[in-house]
């Protein structure tokens, strides 16, 4: 047997390797394996033990793109090495080959639909952080120039599971066309103000603070590690496209998650079996997360989403019913649960569809505010509507349902992570 | 309610309900009374094509050994008066019902009870026309939407939601699959508005419950608030793309046989999508996946399936020069050299080929191998001119 060795070579800042799915065909195969590869610089080789002949290996991306390489895998005497290197095109600024790899209207040149007239030009754009804590929004202007950095801590209130503040770094950067900010944990910067409670951005112009580009920061963000866990990069990314009087602005939040980013890519579109094959790898770490309720609710409410799409319920166990009740300011989690009530898979007993539980479930994460994914969004609607059946004489959930189609009409529709134009986190406009 | 294919009593059995709504007469260019808001909705040619072409296919070549199609409903509105279909192998003609708000909610009822009669029935419901939507809902327009003598905007539109999630969640066929081939484009002016069409054509106080959960694929023809492309009186994008890939494009042979269950009918969907944006003048679009899906067996293809290929050259228009043969899988083609060519296209059976470039006066350029596999390949040429 012959070794195939495969790497993704993709030029991003940062060093981390998302994953990427593959299907590998040829001689002794029946059809097509399914192989996770590493997207980096300096990514490890993964290696697959073949026959001598022709091989074709298909990389799809999760921004839907689909690489192809052909490997002619030699006869030779002894183990032959064969190097397959898949090389998609590197993005001409580095800020964006992120989110080049997982697709999004930054690259695809998809209309936004936010006017940006009250942003004739980013550079003089205004960006705060808000935060709810003790029942006060809380404001906290980051420093405007062309490069600056500040230092801020981040937590939840009211987790009943493991998820401690965290201190970031934050590193804002801007052009005449671009902003970038990045959340960088740190553990060794100076004292640095709370945030405790759901951080939300808002993008708005100078002079004219009222209505903005407003998306949920989706932080602390944790992921597993070998020897407990470690907080990632979350970046948000504001850019300007188009003529000047005709031009647009869009912003996204992207997670430097190297599992989970990439599932949020091909759930976006639509590639389940790649979905599916990288799920495995992820809901391994993530009951391992869940058993060690060291939680990261944010990844825990994507792998549930990603089991409800994919139907496999089973594996859900006791996700949604912990994501609602854990975490009382997350709105995903109780938009899964629910959901569970609606598929009867509430409890481990006969399925049966508890509306009553359902409603109670979504009336609640309306009361939580806007979810952090936009697909939890569209289900909430759905959800709401779902409980609204047979009786549209019900106010509350009418209520919810007019509040929250406020946000999906308000909402960027081609982003995993929900952002929205509004005044303010409650007032999308 | 028309039975082109009146049911045949198989279970477990497809039932497939196939809509296309070309014809406006409410909204810009229509024959009857201006609709109060038009939201800039004009005709369409393409959607009756589009619907005739899918049930063409399921009546010819569809094949599903454990649920063979058991019927087919079909509703056009193709014109001022209801639109004649010739059944594809006898040629005899069937006056098809309009697509009227009233035809549509009685043939979905209807379809909703052939499918009933099985758990394991695969129900199909195909849509090509005009919808709106926001984020999280459309409403499909049927052939009357507008009518200004209609109570309320979206009077005569189905909101696809109550019927997709909630109504059919209480059919007892427990694999739906929905194929929506419209814009999804959102209006401002839908903010101010409660509903998103009719949401009580199917029950949707839905108690029951089933042994079997619910696998229900919704394949949008297009992203949130694009448009679903299609020429004038030809298939649309995303039908050509959906027949290509149960053609082929979106064929597995994960286990040994060729099969296109609905995760690789949504992959080859995108290939064929993609493969097309790619191409001079064609405006990109992508389709959308939505639902519950665990993914089940859609169609076995009888014969080898057909992948969608592209060959480009470099320089451009060696292609309008030059003749391509593509030899492999015991077989040869070749494609003659057209004006205004930008790429060679054409579908073939998965396998490695040899390509060659033929030139006048004799010349020949070896174009390399290319092994074919689902969902699509494309391949590009340097061309020594």
């Amino acid at each position: 047997l012959s070794e195939l060795k495969f790497r993704v070579s993709k030029y991003r800042d940062g060093d981390d390797t998302p994953a990427v799915y593959a299907e590998l065909s040829g001689p002794g195969i029946v059809g097509s394996k399914q192989l996770v590869l590493s997207a980096g610089v300096n990514e490890s080789w993964h290696t697959e033990k073949v026959r001598p002949g022709q091989f074709l290996v298909q990389a799809t991306l999760p921004s839907g793109d689909v690489f192809s390489r052909e490997i002619d895998v030699p006869d030779a005497e002894g183990n032959s090495v064969v190097e397959v290197r898949i090389s998609p095109e590197a993005s001409s600024y580095e800020s964006f080959g992120w989110p080049q790899l997982f697709g999004g209207q930054h690259i695809h040149g998809l209309a936004a639909r936010f006017d940006p007239r009250r942003l004739p030009s980013l550079g003089a754009a205004r960006v705060d952080l808000m935060f709810a804590m003790a029942d006060r929004w809380h404001v906290v202007p980051l420093a405007q120039g062309p490069l600056s950095e500040e230092h801020i801590r981040i937590g939840q209130q009211g987790t009943v599971a493991s998820m401690p503040s965290q201190r970031y770094l934050v590193w804002h950067d801007r052009n005449q066309e671009d902003i970038v900010i990045r959340f960088i944990p740190t553990n060794d910067s100076p004292p640095a103000p709370t945030c405790e409670g759901r951080a939300f951005i808002k993008v708005f112009g100078a002079g004219r603070p009222k209505t903005g580009l407003i998306a949920s920061l989706p932080l602390p963000w944790y992921a597993l590690r070998e020897n407990g866990h470690a907080a990632l990069r979350v970046d948000v990314l504001v850019s300007q496209s188009g003529a000047k009087n005709r031009s647009r602005i869009n912003m996204a939040v992207l997670v430097r998650d190297e599992l989970v980013a990439p599932m949020l890519g091909y759930l976006q579109h639509g590639q389940l079996r790649a979905l599916r094959t990288i799920g495995d790898h992820f809901l391994a770490d993530a009951e391992q997360l869940l058993n060690r309720k060291v939680v990261n609710p944010y990844a825990a409410a994507v792998g549930a989403l990603i089991l409800l799409r994919t139907g496999e319920y089973e594996r859900l166990h006791d996700w949604p019913a912990n994501l609602a009740n854990w975490f009382p300011w997350l709105p995903d989690g109780a938009v899964i649960w629910g959901w569970s009530c609606l598929l009867g898979l509430g409890n481990r007993t006969k399925a049966k569809p508890d509306v009553t539980a359902a409603r109670a479930a979504f009336l609640e994460a309306a009361k939580r505010g806007v979810p952090v994914f936009t697909e939890y969004l569209r289900l909430l609607v759905d959800g709401l509507k779902r409980c609204r059946a047979g009786s549209n004489e019900d106010p509350e959930i009418n209520s919810a349902l007019t509040r929250m189609r406020r946000y999906a009409v308000s909402s960027n529709p081609h982003l995993p992570l929900t952002v929205f134009r509004g005044e303010h986190p409650l007032e999308p406009k | 309610v028309t039975l082109v294919l009146p049911n045949t009593g198989a279970r477990p059995g497809t039932h497939a309900l196939i809509i296309g709504v070309g014809t406006y007469p409410h909204l810009l260019g229509g024959t009857l009374r201006d609709a109060r808001n038009k939201f800039g909705l004009k005709q369409l040619s393409s959607p009756p094509v589009s619907a005739r072409a899918v049930a063409d296919w399921l009546l010819t070549k569809f094949n599903n050994p454990t649920a063979p199609l058991a019927s087919l409903d079909l509703l056009l509105s193709e014109g001022d008066e209801p639109a004649t279909y010739r059944l594809p192998r006898s040629g005899e003609p069937v006056v098809i019902a309009l697509a009227n708000k009233s035809d549509v909610r009685g043939a979905i009822r209807a379809w909703k009870t052939r499918a009933d009669s099985d758990l394991q029935n695969l129900a199909v419901f195909y849509f090509c026309g005009h919808a709106i939507a926001n984020l999280a809902e459309s409403a499909l327009l049927a052939r009357d939407f507008g009518d200004p003598s209609e109570a309320t905007t979206l009077e005569n539109a189905i909101d696809f939601e109550a019927l997709s999630a909630v109504g059919m969640e209480g059919c007892k066929a427990r694999r739906q699959c929905f194929l929506l081939d419209c814009c999804r484009h959102e209006p401002r002016a839908l903010r101010d508005i409660r509903d998103m069409g009719d949401d009580k054509v199917l029950e949707q106080n839905v108690i029951v419950t089933y042994d079997e959960p619910r696998d229900w694929t919704v394949l949008y023809g297009t992203a949130r608030d694009q448009s679903a492309h299609g020429l004038a009186g030809k298939i649309s994008r995303f039908t050509a793309a959906f027949l290509s890939a149960l053609e082929g494009a979106g064929s597995d042979d994960a286990a040994g046989a060729w099969v296109v269950d609905t995760y690789g009918l949504a992959r080859g969907i995108n290939g064929c999508l993609a493969l097309g944006n790619r191409r001079r003048g064609v405006p990109p679009q992508l389709a959308q996946l939505s639902g519950q899906d665990r993914n089940y067996v859609m169609h076995v293809p009888v014969s080898t399936p057909r992948v969608p290929i592209d060959i480009s050259c470099v320089p451009t228009h060696a292609s309008t020069q030059a003749s391509l043969s593509v030899r492999g899988n015991g077989s040869a083609l070749t494609l003659q050299p057209e004006e205004e060519r930008w790429q060679f296209e054409l579908e073939v059976r998965p396998s490695p080929y040899l390509l060659e470039l033929h030139f006048n006066g004799g010349r020949t350029q070896d174009g390399g191998s290319l092994t074919v596999r689902p969902a699509y390949r494309e391949k590009t040429i340097r061309v020594n001119l």
